[in-house]
């Protein structure tokens, strides 16, 4: 072995001897929402109800979100995963209702972002979802939540890919919730 | 096999090719990575597309690479080399880390940003509509993941030809500036895009603007001032940077193969160096060429191998 093999090499030849080289698609299974949307149910709770979510990307960008490690990685239940994440939804003051009922807050959210890609050794994953909120009275408010992730990319395996898709979404419900409660314990006051 | 435009990979392509330049520099034996357009084939052209194919959702960080490791590890063999690699990469993953943190308010702040509708709105003015050197009668953007789907997006065409262009754009690893990088072919469907004879023509393209001086130094200082006014400078650079990159692409597509090789007394002026996969070489990096056109008060500088690079 020559003395002056590149070092990226080096580490390349190891990495690939311990976790081959994949290059296959990844497909995303997306079945548990993430751990941010499973928490207990708060015992007075105000209603949120969810509108399923609209995916704004272009077109083009809809088939797969993006690519790590020389790797496509496609989504194809996307929208489904996220509303149901949504109705999973629980903060401490607010509990996510599929039914409308009196006084409850309505939210129709908006996907702005969801993709991977890589940079030098890490993988990175970003969601961003727009949610327009309706409280029962005052006006409609519009804000913008950003999940993301930058890990080491170690293995490039579809699982390790995954867990990096699930915690965006679970960072970005986690925003959500934190503001959600905020707001439902501090509504905005109507104008005039 | 025509080397089509790589999606995941055209970054590492246009800085491998950029780096060549540096070493046939070295060497001083110097070739053409630039496919002019010849006169004959241009003349057959009645109808071209535009195809823009897009491969990243939002502005992207660029992080420096590292060579630290592989400095200290280069005198230890395989065990030495290992290690260094392993020093870079964890370098390399940390600057990443707080690269992308840093970024995230440029990125909320363009949230309603749509940058691939303002690059095909950029050649549709300055190609579709500006009298350019080929006949162009539509221009779209798609997705590409990989060569393949180049293929199949060139195939499909009922043009005559289809210019495909893979372009990037990055904030440098200080956020002083933001970058956009294009490799353009020019390919006809009857070849499918495997005529052995390669694309009609291939250029690589960059352009930048940088952050104004009053925005203060610092990677956090750039970050605020590019986000600032939801991201006003931000918007304004790219939109600056897709303007002249169409108008660079209308200007190469028009200059013949004399400009490909460029005599050395004419390698005056020094142009920014490219990246590869968002990791890119320190800021001395920098490639020889010469002034090929002053666009206002830019200079658009045809690196020795052909490539044409915008700088103030």
């Amino acid at each position: 072995m020559s003395p002056r093999l590149p070092a990226r090499v080096a580490l390349g030849l190891a990495l690939g001897a311990l976790a081959g080289c994949a290059s296959s698609p990844v497909q995303l299974a997306l079945t548990a929402p993430p751990a941010a949307a499973r928490r207990p149910l708060p015992a007075r709770a105000i209603s949120v109800v969810f509108a399923p979510t609209t995916d704004l990307r272009p077109e083009y960008q809809q088939s797969g979100v993006g690519h790590v490690g020389g790797r496509d990685v496609v989504a194809g239940q996307l929208l489904a995963w996220i509303d149901r994440s949504l109705q999973s939804l629980h903060g401490a003051s607010f509990a996510v209702q599929s039914q409308n009922g009196a006084g409850a807050w309505h939210v129709t959210p908006l996907l702005r972002q969801f993709y991977t890609a890589s940079v030098a050794v890490s993988k990175n994953a970003n969601v961003v979802l727009e949610l327009q909120i309706q409280p029962p009275t005052g006006p409609a408010l519009t804000r913008v939540y950003r999940g993301r992730v930058n890990a080491v990319n170690w293995w490039n395996s579809a699982g390790e890919i995954e867990g990096t898709v699930v915690n965006a979404l679970g960072d970005c419900l986690g925003r959500i919730t934190r503001d959600l409660d905020a707001l439902v314990q501090s509504p905005p006051a109507p104008a005039g | 096999m025509i080397p089509l435009p790589s999606i995941r990979g055209s970054r590492q392509r246009c800085a491998v090719s950029l780096l060549s330049v540096a070493a046939l520099l070295l060497t001083g034996c110097v070739s053409s990575n630039r496919t002019a357009l010849a006169p004959a084939a241009q003349a057959q052209l009645k109808t071209v597309s535009i195809t823009a194919t897009v491969n990243q959702p939002e502005l992207a960080a660029d992080v420096l690479r590292s060579n630290i490791g592989q400095s200290a590890g280069a005198q230890g063999g395989f065990i030495g080399g290992l290690i260094g690699g392993i020093i870079d990469a964890t370098i390399e993953a940390k600057r990443s880390k707080a690269a992308e943190s840093d970024i995230t308010p440029v990125r909320d702040s363009l949230v309603d940003f749509n940058a691939p509708e303002e690059l095909r709105a950029a050649l549709v003015a300055e190609l579709q509509n500006g009298n350019p050197p080929v006949p162009i009668s539509s221009v779209a953007l798609a997705a590409a993941k990989d060569d393949d789907a180049v293929r199949k997006l060139v195939a499909a065409s009922k043009s005559d030809a289809v210019l495909v262009i893979t372009t990037d754009y990055h904030l440098s690893p200080e956020f002083d500036r933001i970058r956009v990088l294009a490799q353009v072919k020019l390919l006809s469907p009857k070849s499918s895009g495997r005529d052995e004879s390669g694309p009609l023509y291939h250029n690589e393209f960059a352009t930048y603007r940088p952050l104004p001086a009053s925005a203060g130094s610092g990677r956090a200082s750039a970050a605020a001032a590019w986000a600032a006014n939801k991201g006003a400078l931000a918007r304004e650079a790219m939109k600056s940077c897709f303007a002249e990159l169409a108008a660079m692409i209308k200007f190469d597509l028009g200059q013949g193969a004399e400009v490909n090789l460029l005599p050395k007394e004419s390698l005056t002026t020094t142009a920014p160096a490219a990246g590869r996969q968002g990791v890119v070489m320190g800021p001395g990096v920098v490639f020889k060429g010469a002034v090929a056109q002053q666009h206002g008060d830019r200079k658009w500088v045809r690196l020795q191998s052909g490539e044409l690079s915008s700088t103030e």
